[in-house]
C-alpha cells in the first residue's frame, strides 16, 4: 500500500520546536515503574523462595527414602567407630525436643520390640510412591551428587552400619514436615553418604563378578588350583562349585581336574 | 545487541525496572509531543501523558508482544484521548469516524517528492502558520498525521492503534498532509 508521504511537510514537522515531559512527571513515572515492580513481584519471583525451600525439602526426604531403602544391607556392619562419628544425630535431636527419649535409653525392662512410631511408616511409603515412584532407576543409580565422595572401599566387605540408621529418618522426616529444613540438611548429606557408600559397594561386588565372567576357564580352574595348593580347600570348592555351575558344558580335562578337585 | 522494546517490556513485567528506564527514556519524547500536540492545554497533555505510563506500568503483567510495543503504548495513548474528549464534551469532532468528504473538497495528493524543495529551511511565519494548521486540523486526521510522523507508525499500524480501517487512516493522513502543506505555501 503506498503511503501518502510529503517531505517538505514532514521536513517543516520535524522544525516544531521539540517538547518533552516536565522532569518531575519522568520521575514520577519511573518511581511508579520501581514501585510496582517492587510491590508486586513478577510471578517468577514471587515464588523463588517458597519453591527453594519445597526443593530442599523434598531433597531431604530423597536421600531419608534412600536410607531407609538400603537399611537392611546398611545394618550388616560398619565400623563402630565410623558409626558413633557419623551418626550422632539423632540422640542429640531426640534430647532437646524432650517429647520422645531414644530407644536406647529406655530401661531394659520392657518386652516392647521398640517399633518404630507407628504413624511414620504409612506416610514416608505414600510420599515414597507419590513423589518418588516414577524415576526409581536414576535415584538408585545416583541418589546424591552433592556430597561429597566416601573414601575409597575396603577389599572387604563393608563394615556394618550402626543402628541410629533407623531413627534418623523417622526424625528427618517429622522434622522435615514441621518445617525444620535445616535439621533435615543436616542430616541430609550423612544419609546421603551412607547411601553412596552402599551404592559403591554393590558397584564393586558387581564389577567383581563382571570380572569373573571375563574371566577364561583356565585361568579359573588355574586360581582354583592355586586355592588348592595354598590348602584353601573350602574357598577352593566353593569357586569350583561356581565354576561348574557358570559353565556347565565345560568339560574339565584329567590333567585340571587333579589339581582342582578335593583328593 | 541492542534491546528491542518489547524484550525491555517483557524484562519490565518480570521485574527489571531498569528495562522501563531504558523503554521510558527511549520513548517518553514521541509520546509526549503526540499527546501535546493533540491537546491544547498543555495540563491535560501531562495528565494523559502520565496516564498513558501509568497504564503501561499496570498492564505489564498482560503485556503480550503479539504487536510492536509502539503500536501498543500509542493504542493506549488513543484510548486516553477519545476518553479526554468525551468528559470534556467534545463529541461534536470526533476524535473516531467523522467523514472527510465534510472537511472540504477534496485535494489533490501531494506530487513526487523528487520535483520538492523539501530541503528547504521553513520560515518563521511558515512555522507558526504550519503549527497553527496542525491545531486546527479534525482530530481524527490530527492523530493520524502525528502517529506518523511523530510516533513514525506505518498506516496499518495506525489502524491497528485506533481501531480504524487502513483506508480510512490513509485518507486522513492523505488530507492532513494536504492542509499542512497549504499552510505551508500560504
Amino acid at each position: 500500500m503506498a503511503e501518502p508521504r510529503d517531505d517538505r511537510v514532514s521536513a517543516a514537522y520535524r522544525e516544531l520546536p521539540g517538547e518533552g515531559p516536565p522532569p518531575a512527571l519522568d520521575a514520577a513515572i519511573q518511581a511508579a515503574a520501581r514501585r510496582a515492580v517492587g510491590s508486586k513481584p513478577a510471578a517468577g519471583r514471587r515464588w523463588q523462595k517458597p519453591l527453594s525451600i519445597a526443593a530442599v525439602f523434598m531433597l531431604a526426604i530423597a536421600v531419608t527414602l534412600q536410607v531407609e531403602r538400603h537399611k537392611p544391607v546398611v545394618e550388616d556392619g560398619a565400623p563402630v567407630s565410623a558409626g558413633s562419628a557419623e551418626y550422632p544425630v539423632p540422640q542429640q535431636q531426640a534430647a532437646p525436643a524432650g517429647e520422645v527419649p531414644p530407644v536406647q535409653a529406655v530401661p531394659a525392662p520392657a518386652p516392647k520390640p521398640a517399633p518404630a512410631p507407628p504413624l511414620a511408616p504409612a506416610p514416608m511409603e505414600k510420599m515414597e510412591k507419590k513423589a518418588f515412584a516414577p524415576e526409581p532407576p536414576r535415584s538408585e543409580a545416583a541418589p546424591v551428587a552433592t556430597p561429597p565422595a566416601p573414601p575409597p572401599m575396603p577389599a572387604a566387605p563393608p563394615p556394618p552400619t550402626p543402628a541410629p540408621a533407623a531413627p534418623a529418618a523417622p526424625i528427618a522426616m517429622e522434622r522435615a514436615a514441621s518445617g525444620a529444613t535445616a535439621d533435615a540438611m543436616r542430616i541430609a548429606p550423612q544419609a546421603a553418604r551412607r547411601a553412596k557408600s552402599e551404592l559403591a559397594r554393590e558397584a564393586t561386588t558387581q564389577e567383581r563378578k563382571m570380572a569373573e565372567a571375563m574371566e577364561t576357564p583356565e585361568r579359573r580352574l588355574e586360581r582354583i588350583a592355586d586355592l588348592r595348593a595354598k590348602g584353601l580347600h573350602d574357598e577352593a570348592d566353593r569357586e569350583l562349585e561356581a565354576f561348574r555351575r557358570d559353565l556347565p558344558g565345560y568339560r574339565i580335562g584329567e590333567e585340571w581336574l587333579r589339581k582342582v578337585e578335593r583328593r | 545487541m541492542p534491546e528491542t522494546d518489547e524484550q525491555l517490556m517483557l524484562a519490565f513485567a518480570q521485574g527489571d525496572a531498569g528495562a522501563f528506564d531504558r523503554l521510558y527514556a527511549r520513548h517518553k519524547g514521541t509520546v509526549y509531543r503526540f499527546v501535546a500536540r493533540s491537546l491544547p492545554a498543555k495540563a491535560d497533555a501531562e495528565e494523559i501523558f502520565q496516564e498513558v505510563w501509568m497504564k503501561a506500568i499496570e498492564a505489564r503483567g498482560r503485556y503480550e508482544p503479539r504487536a510492536k510495543f509502539t503500536t501498543w503504548i500509542y493504542a493506549i495513548a488513543h484510548n486516553r484521548l477519545v476518553d479526554l474528549w468525551r468528559k470534556k464534551g467534545l463529541s461534536v469532532v470526533p476524535l473516531d469516524g467523522g467523514s472527510e468528504e465534510d472537511d472540504g473538497p477534496p485535494i489533490d495528493p501531494p506530487g513526487n517528492p523528487a520535483d520538492e524543495p523539501f530541503a528547504q529551511v521553513s520560515t518563521k511565519e511558515a512555522l507558526e502558520r504550519f503549527a497553527a494548521a496542525l491545531a486546527a486540523l479534525p482530530p481524527a486526521q490530527r492523530e493520524a498525521f502525528l502517529l506518523k510522523e511523530e510516533a513514525e507508525l506505518s498506516i496499518a499500524e495506525i489502524a491497528q492503534a485506533t481501531g480504524a480501517n487502513e483506508e480510512a487512516v490513509k485518507s486522513r493522513v492523505r488530507y492532513a498532509t494536504a492542509k499542512l502543506r497549504e499552510a505551508l505555501d500560504g
